[in-house]
């Protein structure tokens, strides 16, 4: 073998390397893409391909009626998406009651997480006999599923029978009349605090991870220098998580803004309206109404405010690769 | 690329004989047919009702060499489950669906209509009563899509013993008795300060059941959920007046518990029945949960009916299941001797017995199967003179949740402010009219 090759003039051996590397060049440009080919077929049809058939479907007169052969459904045009945004119909009033309140929402639950997460991660950051069991501890809530912790809060809030009312009217004596928690204004409070405790493990786990990043030497020169616990914490922690924080609060807005497990175990298929929020608000014009077109729509305006929102959030607050770093 | 092309082929003949083999399999062998039915929940649990169907469903079986393969469905998220079949074609051949669905399914075109040779193959017209066909879509031209299973109806029910002991000897037969005995029947039994006992008790929080509740009431008052001309009237004066009628009996005469805005299930009530803390509800038959629960201190009586009666003395919908032959079915003469054989007078003295509903079939009111107690006779009697069928229209399952949503709204509105005026009931009945408007 080794003769034979000693014997090939250099320039066929170039020629047959050449071809040959062509060859395997070749064999891989395609595994990739082979390697991506399934994950490319299941992205399309679970998400490409169901998205754009909502987007359609919001151009269509689509109820329970014409499901069957729902692809020869009327087209309407627009129709769907002017009932959604004519705020002097129910419809559009209902529409853009529901943006605001979970523009509020989504407010609320983030600066909430955001606060309680990044405490308990600053707190849980340092050394401390119980460490562990604490981070374990808080990250409770994130590994129950969201519906049994929404469950859990359904009966601690119930008016009658709930821990709630228990302690407030019966062990402090705090008001007379047991409040009810999940219909009315209360409906929101409610809403707010258990997604707040489904979610700010989240924030806690990323800001953790992201303060484990800080060297400790940037505290003990700014301790030198004479900088308190305050201080270090605005002027060099803060400063230091901004581009994972950044991630994090695009993340939990995004999840935030759709929420709909939890309202929909707190108060079924039909919530208060005081605390319906806007992924409830399209299952109800959807399932509840079967009205698919006008879901259609308002899942359609959805998704471009989102979009939109993202955008302008990636170019203005998302920080920019610097030159030289891929 | 050679190899790619191969691996490519390769894969779509190995696809395309996977799917030619699953079609081969849905078409089933005439020698060994299995048709599927999707049941619905009428026992006390889902367990409960597979225990009561399967041996119906295996005499079936040895009588015919027929199999089923059938599963229970709770109420709950039914209606889409069944939308979601009617959609994507893919189905059981069976399907129970609930009477008040009856128009809406059967002008999908989903579900064969029983034209006069089907409607032999099943026992003919005149082997049903005339309210539970008629609910069935029985006048429908072409024939109906399905056959009324079984019946049922909404009545009132009361405890006798808290009856007794407030002194009261029979139960309320108009609107204002039933006020009055319920007020009797509301107190503190133990002195602390809180009403513990209450006049009347309801699951104000479960939009289906107060549906059927203000159609019955609604119509006493004149009211319909559709004009003549088939077009949506929810917020009509006699519903209006019913809602208000309704929704007093918690904020005005204060004999409904305000908790009960946060009731979403008929059996919560059914628990306080037992717990003994309401005396009185209306609604479908709890029987198979008192049985189950060994509790005996219940009697059923006539839904109250309003005075003065501006409308018709109805006290119920035509409750029960109807079931229709799946449109797409490959067993079409199996799946109508299935529905021939639930509705024959075996099959329908089971489903009396057990799930305490009333049979479709004419002839099985005579069987000496059937025990004639009080019971059977309240139902046969509501069933026969105050029952009518839920609007027929194509609306209706959209207007059933839009209405039961608004009053669902109405209640916790009275829980949380009192009463309220036929002002703030009409403008929420309207926005509900206008969503069925704009549905399409």
């Amino acid at each position: 073998m080794a003769t034979t090759l000693n014997e090939s003039p250099p320039e066929s051996r170039t020629a047959r390397t050449g071809s040959g590397g062509r060859r395997r060049r070749r064999r891989l440009n395609l595994l990739p893409y082979l390697l991506v080919l399934p994950e490319l077929v299941a992205e399309l049809l679970i998400h490409i391909i169901p998205m754009a058939l909502g987007v359609w479907i919001a151009f269509l007169s689509l109820n329970q009626l014409s499901i069957r052969h729902w692809i020869s459904a009327p087209f309407v045009g627009l129709t769907n998406f002017r009932n959604g945004l004519d705020p002097s119909t129910a419809i559009g009033s209902q529409f853009f009651q529901t943006l605001g309140r979970t523009a509020v929402y989504t407010v609320l639950v983030l600066g909430l997480c955001w606060l309680l997460g990044t405490a308990a991660a600053y707190f849980l950051n340092s050394q401390f006999r119980g460490r562990g069991l604490l981070r374990a501890l808080y990250l409770l809530p994130f590994a129950l599923p969201v519906f049994v912790s929404a469950i859990a809060f359904a009966f601690m809030f119930n008016q009658r029978d709930g821990i709630v009312n228990k302690v407030l009217v019966d062990e402090l004596h705090l008001v007379d009349d047991r409040p009810f928690w999940l219909i009315g204004s209360n409906a929101f409070v409610t809403l707010v605090i258990a997604s707040v405790w489904t979610a700010w493990p989240f924030a806690f786990l990323l800001q953790l991870a992201a303060l484990q990043t800080v060297p400790d030497e940037v505290y003990e020169a700014a301790a030198l220098d004479g900088a308190g616990r305050w201080r270090q914490f605005f002027g060099i922690t803060l400063p230091m998580i901004r581009t994972p924080n950044v991630v994090m609060l695009l993340l939990m807005f995004l999840a935030t803004f759709n929420q709909f497990t939890v309202p929909y175990v707190l108060f079924g298929v039909s919530p208060p309206s005081e605390a319906t929020l806007m992924s409830p608000l399209i299952y109800q014009f959807s399932f509840g109404n079967w009205n698919f077109g006008l879901g259609g729509a308002v899942s359609t305006l959805l998704l471009v405010l989102l979009f939109v929102v993202s955008a302008v959030y990636i170019r203005l607050v998302m920080p920019k690769e610097r030159p030289g770093h891929a | 690329m050679n190899r790619l092309r191969k691996a490519v082929a390769l894969g779509s003949a190995a696809l395309l004989a996977c799917s030619l083999a699953a079609c081969s399999s849905s078409s089933g062998d005439d020698g060994d047919v299995t048709i599927t039915w999707w049941a619905t929940n009428l026992a006390s649990s889902l367990e409960r009702d597979k225990e009561v169907l399967t041996p119906v469903l295996q005499r079936f079986t040895q009588e015919t060499g027929i199999k089923v393969d059938f599963e229970v469905n709770a109420w709950g998220d039914y209606y889409n489950k069944v939308l979601g079949a009617v959609s994507s074609g893919e189905g059981p051949d069976v399907m129970s669906v609930g009477t008040t669905w009856t128009q809406t399914l059967a002008d999908t075109g989903a579900f064969l209509q029983l034209d006069d040779k089907r409607m032999t193959a099943v026992g003919g017209r005149d082997k049903f009563l005339g309210p539970p066909l008629a609910a069935a879509g029985g006048d429908a031209k072409g024939g109906p899509s399905f056959l009324p299973m079984v019946s049922g109806v909404n009545n009132l029910w009361y405890n006798p013993k808290l009856f007794a002991a407030a002194g009261i000897d029979a139960p309320p037969r108009t609107w204002n008795e039933f006020v009055a005995d319920a007020r009797a029947l509301t107190k503190d039994t133990d002195g602390d300060g809180t009403i513990d006992q209450w006049g009347f008790g309801y699951p104000a929080g479960m939009a289906v059941e107060l549906s059927h509740l203000i159609f019955a009431v609604g119509r006493q008052e004149g009211g319909q959920m559709f004009g003549a001309d088939g077009k949506p009237t929810l917020d009509s004066e006699g519903l209006v007046k019913a809602a208000k009628l309704i929704t007093d009996l918690m904020a005005t005469d204060k004999v409904l518990s305000p908790a009960d805005v946060e009731s979403t299930a008929t059996t919560d009530t059914f628990q306080d029945f037992i717990d003994g803390r309401v005396a009185m509800t209306i609604g479908p038959s709890p029987v198979p949960t008192f049985t189950d629960a060994k509790f005996t201190d219940y009697a059923g009586a006539d839904m109250p009916l309003v005075e003065p009666l501006v409308g018709d003395p109805i006290m119920t919908h035509v409750a029960g299941v109807n079931i229709g032959v799946f449109a797409e079915t490959k067993h079409e003469d199996a799946a109508l001797k299935l529905m021939k054989y639930l509705t024959d007078e075996a099959a329908q003295v089971d489903f009396y017995k057990d799930f305490d509903v009333l049979p479709t079939n004419r002839a099985t009111y005579d069987s000496p199967q059937i025990e004639k107690t009080p019971l059977f006779k309240t139902y046969a009697d509501i069933l026969a003179k105050h029952a009518d069928t839920f609007p027929l229209n194509s609306k209706t399952g959209q207007a059933e949740t839009l209405i039961g949503d608004a009053m669902k709204q109405l209640f916790a509105q009275a829980a949380l402010k009192g009463p309220l005026s036929e002002a703030q009931i009409r403008d929420t009945l309207t926005k509900a009219n206008t969503q069925l408007v704009a549905a399409g």
